[in-house]
């Protein structure tokens, strides 16, 4: 029996997750499950995430709804902007975590339809792959196999030669 | 498109099997595999699936290792993989403990999200990162979206306006371009104005970079065309003879569009005349100078005895003609903001009358109070040009071209200030407030006069940034016979000093030489002017 106002989560490792009503309702998936669900007691299984990823984002989707941010009360100023500086300092440590987490986190807020964590999330890989300064210096950072014949590879190069020539 | 995946199966199958028998393993076998309806495994491995044989499948056991060619999915394999997403999320799960999540085991959809986020050069080094990315990057909606971010950078060059803006110039004027252009924005006459600096642009492939010349105008049409049409099938180059035929069906179907087209044509050619009208005044300003300059000369040298009044008369004149010519222009343009630039024409207008009639009356004598009174409100309209440039110049987004105009205004703001200076040591002087020499107090003037023929200069050391060759000769020409002009006027302003100091030059009309020949190229400009703007 969960409490009033609570639901639970269990993750597709079974384990089981007891979080506030409202915070789940954060993730869009979440909310029409709990809008088609007649029993409040209900466990809602969350079969593609691992427990350890849904304890993360419960973290995040509670820090957020405790914490909203003022960016996310307003809209875009401009609708094609794609901003990567703009992480918030608790969302930077939340994904300073290792490449695998992190890409399970983008999975996991992609199914569960957390936006707010999703891009969050993407803006950290976007802003890994901007540090680096070469195509090489991507396939090391995100241990990436170079799986291209080397004419394939010749031709590539020189069809995107004009942003290897930009310092 | 069935036949091409089966055939592209078998040689992964023939590749696998060649694996299998060379003992290369690397590559867990155990994710992602599953059996398909006709028997066979298919197995999935990034962007790469092999369809496996069920006797080699024996041969295998999960956990076991192999090196699977990395191979680039066909478009029927793409779909093929679509409709296997569900499965395949479900297989990702029950192997999530054994396989350690890569970026390239991210779906598309997000690595789309992730390339938004980066500049367009980042993208184009991904690209070349490996297979999937590669095949990734292709997207068009992608591209999109990426130059409607960077749109002053990059170019979309999947759309056809740039195709037709490089044709504009030996198309009929309100031809295709037109149309096309037209539902842009709506505004016909201020895009096709804008339209002439687009001459000199060529079709760029899309992941290319803009170039560095490229107006902001012509970008600023680009992304318009961008936002208005998402399909980017529409706008595949090798489409545009198909497109112009669906547009001129469509002239055809809906003659409207004519209609407004030539509504718009007849009012930009009515608004048009109205301008001519107004610039009727600034040419006889031109006008009044020479019989002004010739009264003056004979007023001081008193061959003739008629009162100050009538030496300005010929400026008087001008100002009426202007004050009149506003007023006719306001009520009948078409234009509803026309209206603001007539109130800013008046202000204009009066700012410039108030200096001019405080002199007037001091030199009649109506004004009894000194020079420095008589000459502050000019002092005051110098100093808030001053200010104006000033304000302009530390708040405007700059680019390569604003190089030149930002050149222009500083030697507009030193112009001023000099002038202001030789206005103050002017009134000063005739307020026997100060001993200064005349050489002294036309200092400042002569070195004011000199600036303008700095501006060739600047010509020539911005031309790179200057967006077309027209414009540049345009500038140049200018500047060349602003200097012209300027050079007896220069001379005049020495001879006056050297009369006025009493020791070197004692006649009047020696000084007033230069003047004359001023005169004639004032007389010849206006003509010219009055010619080109009417009788065109």
């Amino acid at each position: 029996m969960t409490e009033l106002g609570k639901i639970k989560l269990v993750s597709s490792d079974s384990q089981e997750f007891e979080v506030d009503r409202e915070v789940a309702a954060m993730s869009q998936t979440i909310k029409n499950l709990l809008e088609a669900i007649e029993d409040e007691n209900t466990a809602i299984p969350i079969e593609n995430v691992k427990g350890e990823i849904l304890e993360r984002v419960i973290h995040y989707c509670e820090h957020h709804y405790n914490h909203p941010s003022p960016k996310n009360l307003t809209e875009n100023e401009n609708e094609y902007e794609r901003r990567t500086d703009d992480i918030e300092p608790w969302d930077q440590t939340f994904c300073n975590v290792e490449q695998p987490i992190l890409f399970e986190l983008i999975l996991a807020a992609n199914y569960l339809d957390i936006k707010p964590l999703l891009d969050v999330c993407c803006k950290t890989v976007a802003n890994l792959i901007k540090e680096c300064r070469s195509p090489e210096e991507i396939r090391k950072r995100f241990k990436i196999k170079n799986d291209f014949t080397k004419e394939e590879e010749e031709e590539i190069r020189k069809e995107n030669a004009w942003c290897l020539d930009e310092k | 498109m069935e036949e091409e995946f089966f055939d592209e199966m078998e040689m992964s199958q023939q590749f696998l099997l060649e694996t299998i028998q060379s003992k290369v393993y690397e590559i867990t076998l155990s994710e992602e595999v599953e059996e398909s309806n006709n028997n066979y495994y298919e197995i999935y491995q990034n962007s790469s699936c092999v369809l496996l044989d069920p006797d080699i499948m024996t041969k295998l056991s999960f956990g076991m290792s192999l090196t699977l060619p990395h191979k680039k999915v066909s478009s029927s394999t793409q779909s093929k993989r679509k409709e296997k997403k569900p499965k395949d999320q479900k297989k990702r799960s029950q192997t999530e403990n054994k396989h350690q999540l890569s970026i390239l085991d991210l779906p598309f959809e997000i690595l789309w999200i992730i390339f938004e986020y980066l500049p367009p050069i980042k993208i184009g080094m991904v690209r070349m990162v490996c297979t999937i990315f590669e095949i990734a990057t292709r997207d068009q909606e992608l591209w999109r979206k990426i130059c409607l971010q960077y749109h002053d950078l990059f170019i979309w060059t999947q759309l056809i306006v740039p195709k037709d803006l490089y044709y504009f110039q030996d198309t009929p004027i309100y031809g295709i371009q037109d149309d096309l252009i037209y539902k842009l924005t709506g505004k016909l006459s201020t895009i096709k104005e804008k339209l002439s600096h687009n001459l000199s642009f060529s079709v760029f492939p899309w992941n290319r970079q803009a170039p560095s010349k490229m107006p902001i105008t012509c970008k600023r049409i680009r992304i318009e065309y961008i936002k208005q049409h998402p399909d980017p099938e529409m706008a595949i180059i090798g489409k545009i003879k198909k497109i112009k035929n669906s547009i001129k069906e469509k002239e055809l179907q809906n003659s409207k569009n004519s209609n407004i087209e030539t509504k718009y044509r007849k009012k930009d050619d009515y608004n048009q005349r109205i301008k001519r009208f107004l610039e009727l005044p600034s040419i006889f300003l031109l006008y009044a100078i020479i019989p002004f300059t010739i009264m003056l000369h004979l007023w001081i040298d008193k061959y003739i005895d008629i009162d100050i009044f009538w030496v300005f008369s010929p400026f008087i004149f001008v100002f009426i003609l202007g004050f009149i010519s506003m007023t006719i222009a306001t009520f009948v343009s078409c234009s509803k903001f026309n209206f603001w630039n007539m109130i800013v024409y008046y202000f204009a207008f009066f700012v410039l009358i108030v200096p001019f009639t405080t002199v007037v009356f001091k030199i009649t004598g109506i004004l009894k109070c000194n020079y420095l009174t008589v000459f502050s409100p000019l002092i005051v309209i110098i100093g808030l040009m001053i200010l104006a440039i000033v304000y302009v110049m530390t708040t405007q987004h700059f680019d390569n071209f604003d190089c030149f105009v930002l050149t222009f205004q500083l030697f507009a703001t030193i112009f001023c200030s000099l002038l202001l200076v030789f206005i103050f040591y002017l009134s000063l002087k005739l307020d026997n407030q100060t001993s200064k020499s005349w050489p002294m107090i036309f200092s400042p003037l002569i070195i004011a006069d000199f600036i303008p023929c700095l501006i060739p200069l600047s010509v020539l050391i911005f031309r790179s940034h200057l967006p077309v060759r027209n414009e540049l000769c345009v500038s140049l020409l200018i500047s060349i016979a602003s200097f012209v002009i300027l050079i007896p006027f220069i001379i005049f302003q020495i001879l006056l000093i050297l009369f006025l100091e009493g020791e070197y030059i004692k006649i009047f009309a020696l000084v007033m030489i230069p003047v004359y020949i001023f005169d004639v190229v004032i007389f010849i400009i206006a003509t010219l002017l009055l010619f080109g703007r009417f009788c065109t």
